[in-house]
């Protein structure tokens, strides 16, 4: 039996053609066009992950009120917002919301399968001890590949999926400069440059917020960013 | 050639200067009627007076009056001044002018031949106050004197008088000084002999030799006088035989009854007509039925009150003189139509001017009827200066008047045009500015709330900005709409080939090489057209970014060579040279952005640039601007362009040929947005060296020096 999954979406054709996909990949898929049919569902069962688009019908906002009421239901409820709005803006409301990852609808769908496996894989590995060649530690910062999370001086740094497999992709050599397209390579998301740049800035705030004298990701202008070893720990 | 609103407000202002213009002609129109006026009032006086005088026939009635012969009598002026009697004659003022002569003609006795220089003399006479004054200058070659000692008064030079006084009788007196001095009279005996003389204290004078004679100055007392009065100089020139050789008399005094008669104007009258004439330049003549002055009162000459600013308005209406030669002033009778009409029992008016034409009289006479009898004539005289006066001072009025008027309404209008320019100036300024250099509406409040024309066209202004905001930013947000809108079908086409894809992997046996061939096309067409919708929206994006970046200092010189390091890596075929400041130069704003822009105006300068020329990257600081130039050889830019519109948004003059990138010209736009973000300007220059362009970035230097400290 495969794990469910729920795509929240009123465009009948991208709808059914993620839903043939992703059966096809093995998953159950609960297909809903609108916001009021998904929560009535939501409420008798709760899929295993959720695919969220923001505008919703008539309601231009409804993804977010699902989000914020899928949240409520359940904490640990994956919810990726798929969406065609990529403002800033969006992005931010949305993963304030508590989303485990926020993409546009010009994601492949490899991009997204993967995306999807890697939030299951995270799920389980929860459940189980972490293996030991799966973390990566460099300094105070503990990665675990396996589980999908991060720790900064033992504690668990909120990453979503994009910013994890950024984080990742700058750990895996430090001291090497990433380019732009190299880091969104790694995150599997094809956005322009000043997109990868406020996913840098917001992966500083999250560490700057459990220690304000974090400075390992520095920016090499004309280059790209690259894990400074040194500017680690002060 | 262009007149501001505030000179043609000031040049309609002159306008104004037509109410004087109909003020002026209507006081020349209201002449007509002032002369009018003056005529009704001058007649309505004589007959007033003529009326006063109706109920007096008495006053006529003096003997003194009535009995006059037809003949010249000796008419008394009345004085103004006391006269001194000291033998100056300059008292006498212009009365002199006007003395009768007396030589040949008036001879009563003669003897041998006479010379009007052994005897002749000049004589008036006058009244002030209760005296008459006499005259006397007579020539006499040889002035014999009253031996003191002798008795006989006719045996020297001498002055008889004759005079009938009040009781009827006729008395005679003579002056017959013995040495020049202060006389007094002699009353002789009519016929008799002179020598019983006694002395009459109240007819006194003086005797005052001159040159040629001796100049007699006497005083009578009025009331003495009754109707006739005759004067005669006695001239003795032979001092053994003191024979008198000639006697000149003011009339034929030897007979009591040809002695001339004394006319003296008579003061009743004149108290009565005196308050009727008290009108400044009015005259009024009471006038006997021989045309005769019996009283005058009044003087045509009159003061006027000279405003100062009169002076000013003299060029527009001539200013009567009030020095005319007043012919009629001493005139003891008054001659003229209006007189004879009077005369006639018919009053009359009439117009006539001066002898010297300074000014025109206008006289009204009016009979005086007692029992159906003309008795005499009352005229009322007054100058039109009186008119010319009026009109004068109306028209002075007038335009002191008008002037204060036009200055208050020029300045008035004058603040209005002010307001008016300064309020259209403001609007013109605010719509300028409403929209900025590069067509952004800026503000779309624009003016005033006031409720006239100004404020409406403010409104307007308003309303439009408000439209081409709205279109604005309908355009602006076009670019992120559209990738929005083009984001859902694009998924729906990509989704569906990589259905169709897997599809395919599932089936792999069939025919598997040709439909993936189409498949892969299809998808680097799709992922081109992503490319082209994450641009379209990055400046869009951007334009949001900026809304919520925080500013730091940073040090530029090292993010731009840190900048070029990476662009060597990234175009390993281009040739990069960076001529950067040695000193640091330190700019507040956003480092991302700035490399951002570096990237928009390298990858533009890369596109451009021909062969293996190298881009040239400057930085430096000169005064508190930052200087960030991108140089490239290659071609031109076009003349054509303006330069903001290169940095428009959707604005490209790439060649449309041979491009691998779509581009929407975004990217100097971006470069502008930054620039513009951080106080800065952008420039697009072509290179004067050689063919190529310079772009250069113009950014304000940190003005915190304590902040340049805190970065070290």
């Amino acid at each position: 039996m495969g794990r469910r999954i729920a795509i929240v979406e009123d465009e009948l054709a991208i709808r059914e053609n993620y839903a043939a996909v992703l059966r096809r990949n093995g998953y159950e898929v609960n297909t809903y066009p609108n916001r009021k049919e998904a929560i009535l569902a939501f409420k008798a069962r709760l899929p295993e992950l959720v695919l969220l688009d923001i505008g919703l019908e008539e309601e231009v906002e409804g993804g977010f009120d699902l989000c914020h009421e899928l949240r409520a239901l359940s904490h640990y409820l994956p919810i990726i917002f798929l969406t065609a709005r990529d403002s800033e803006f969006d992005m931010v409301s949305g993963l304030r919301l508590g989303a485990d990852d926020y993409l546009t609808k010009d994601i492949s769908m490899v991009h997204l399968l993967a995306r999807i496996a890697a939030l299951f894989r995270r799920i389980d590995a929860l459940r189980t001890p972490p293996s030991e060649e799966s973390v990566i530690e460099r300094g105070p910062l503990l990665i675990d590949s396996h589980r999908l999370t991060a720790t900064w001086k033992g504690i668990i740094v909120d990453l979503t999926l994009t910013e994890f497999w950024i984080v990742h992709a700058l750990i895996r050599y430090p001291g090497h400069v990433k380019t732009r397209e190299q880091l969104m390579q790694e995150a599997k998301v094809l956005v322009d440059d000043s997109t990868i740049t406020s996913h840098i800035k917001r992966i500083r705030k999250k560490f700057a917020a459990i220690d304000p004298k974090f400075a390992a990701i520095e920016t090499m202008y004309g280059m790209g960013y690259r894990w400074n070893m040194g500017n680690e720990s002060h | 050639m262009i007149f501001s609103i505030r000179s043609r407000v000031l040049l309609l202002s002159l306008t104004l200067f037509s109410i004087p213009y109909v003020g002026y002609e209507y006081v020349r129109e209201m002449e007509q009627y002032l002369r009018r006026n003056l005529e009704t009032s001058l007649q309505e006086t004589a007959r007033a007076v003529a009326g006063v005088l109706n109920s007096n026939p008495t006053l006529f009635s003096r003997k003194l009056v009535d009995t006059v012969p037809e003949d010249e009598p000796l008419f008394a002026h009345t004085l103004k001044d006391p006269i001194k009697l000291d033998g100056n004659i300059d008292d006498w003022g212009d009365l002199v002018t006007q003395a009768g002569d007396y030589a040949g003609k008036h001879i009563l006795k003669n003897s041998g031949p006479y010379s009007p220089d052994s005897l002749s003399f000049k004589h008036v006479l006058s009244k002030y106050k209760g005296y008459l004054y006499a005259l006397f200058v007579v020539r006499d070659d040889i002035l014999v004197y009253r031996e003191p000692t002798s008795l006989r008064l006719d045996r020297s030079d001498h002055l008889q008088i004759v005079m009938q006084e009040p009781n009827a009788q006729i008395y005679r007196y003579v002056i017959t000084p013995s040495g020049p001095g202060w006389v007094n009279a002699y009353k002789v005996p009519s016929h008799g002999d002179s020598t019983k003389a006694e002395v009459e204290n109240r007819i006194q004078g003086i005797w005052q030799e001159t040159a040629d004679g001796y100049i007699i100055e006497l005083r009578v007392p009025l009331n003495k006088i009754s109707e006739r009065l005759g004067f005669a100089i006695a001239d003795v020139d032979d001092l053994k035989e003191r024979k008198i050789k000639t006697l000149i008399g003011t009339s034929a005094i030897q007979n009591l009854e040809t002695v001339g008669k004394v006319f003296i104007p008579s003061p009743e009258i004149e108290n009565i007509i005196k308050p009727l004439a008290q009108i400044p330049g009015r005259r009024l003549w009471v006038l006997d039925n021989q045309r005769r002055v019996l009283a005058k009162s009044g003087d045509l000459q009159r003061e006027f009150l000279h405003h100062p600013l009169n002076v000013l308005y003299s060029f527009l209406l001539l200013s009567s003189s009030e020095n005319f030669k007043d012919d009629q002033a001493r005139a003891s009778r008054l001659e003229g139509e209006e007189v004879n009409s009077a005369l006639k029992g018919q009053a009359e008016l009439r117009w006539s001017s001066t002898s010297d034409d300074q000014a025109v009289i206008v006289s009204a006479a009016h009979p005086i009827v007692v029992d159906n009898q003309v008795i005499g004539a009352v005229v009322a005289q007054e100058t039109t200066n009186s008119i010319q006066a009026v009109q004068r001072q109306a028209i002075a009025n007038l335009f002191n008047k008008t002037l204060i008027v036009f200055t208050v309404v020029t300045l008035l209008l004058l603040w209005f045009a002010n307001r008016l320019s300064i309020r259209l100036r403001q609007l013109r300024d605010q719509a300028e500015h409403a929209i900025d250099l590069n067509g952004r509406v800026t503000t779309t409040k624009i003016g005033s709330t006031a409720k006239d024309e100004i404020g409406d066209l403010s409104r307007s202004f308003s309303a439009i900005l408000e439209k081409l905001k709205q279109y604005n930013t309908y355009l602006e947000g076009m670019a992120s709409r559209l990738s929005h809108e083009l984001r859902t079908p694009l998924a729906v086409v990509r989704s569906s080939l990589e259905n169709l894809e897997s599809l395919e992997n599932f089936q792999a046996d069939s025919e598997p090489k040709e439909s993936h061939i189409y498949i892969d096309r299809a998808k680097a067409g799709i992922d081109r057209l992503n490319m082209i919708i994450t641009r379209l929206s990055e400046a869009t994006r951007l334009e949001q970014a900026l809304q919520n970046e925080e500013r730091e200092l940073f040090e530029l010189t090292e993010l731009v060579s840190s900048c070029v390091a990476g662009y060597r890596l990234v175009y390993p075929l281009q040739n990069f040279q960076a001529e950067l400041s040695g000193h640091p130069i330190l700019l507040q704003g956003v480092p991302d952005l700035i490399a951002q822009m570096l990237d928009k105006l390298i990858s533009n300068a890369v596109d451009f640039s021909e062969g293996q020329s190298p881009i040239k990257i400057q930085l430096y600081q000169e005064r508190q601007t930052i200087h960030l130039e991108v140089i490239n050889r290659g071609k031109s830019l076009p003349l054509e362009i303006e330069q903001d519109q290169l940095f428009e948004s959707m604005v490209s003059f790439r060649p449309q040929s041979g491009k691998k990138e779509p581009h929407l010209g975004l990217g100097l736009y971006i470069v502008r947005l930054i620039a513009g973000y951080h106080g800065g300007q952008v420039k697009a220059n072509n290179n004067h060296e050689y063919s190529g362009a310079i772009f250069s970035v113009l950014l304000p230097v940190a003005d915190h020096p304590a902040l340049l400290l805190s970065v070290q």
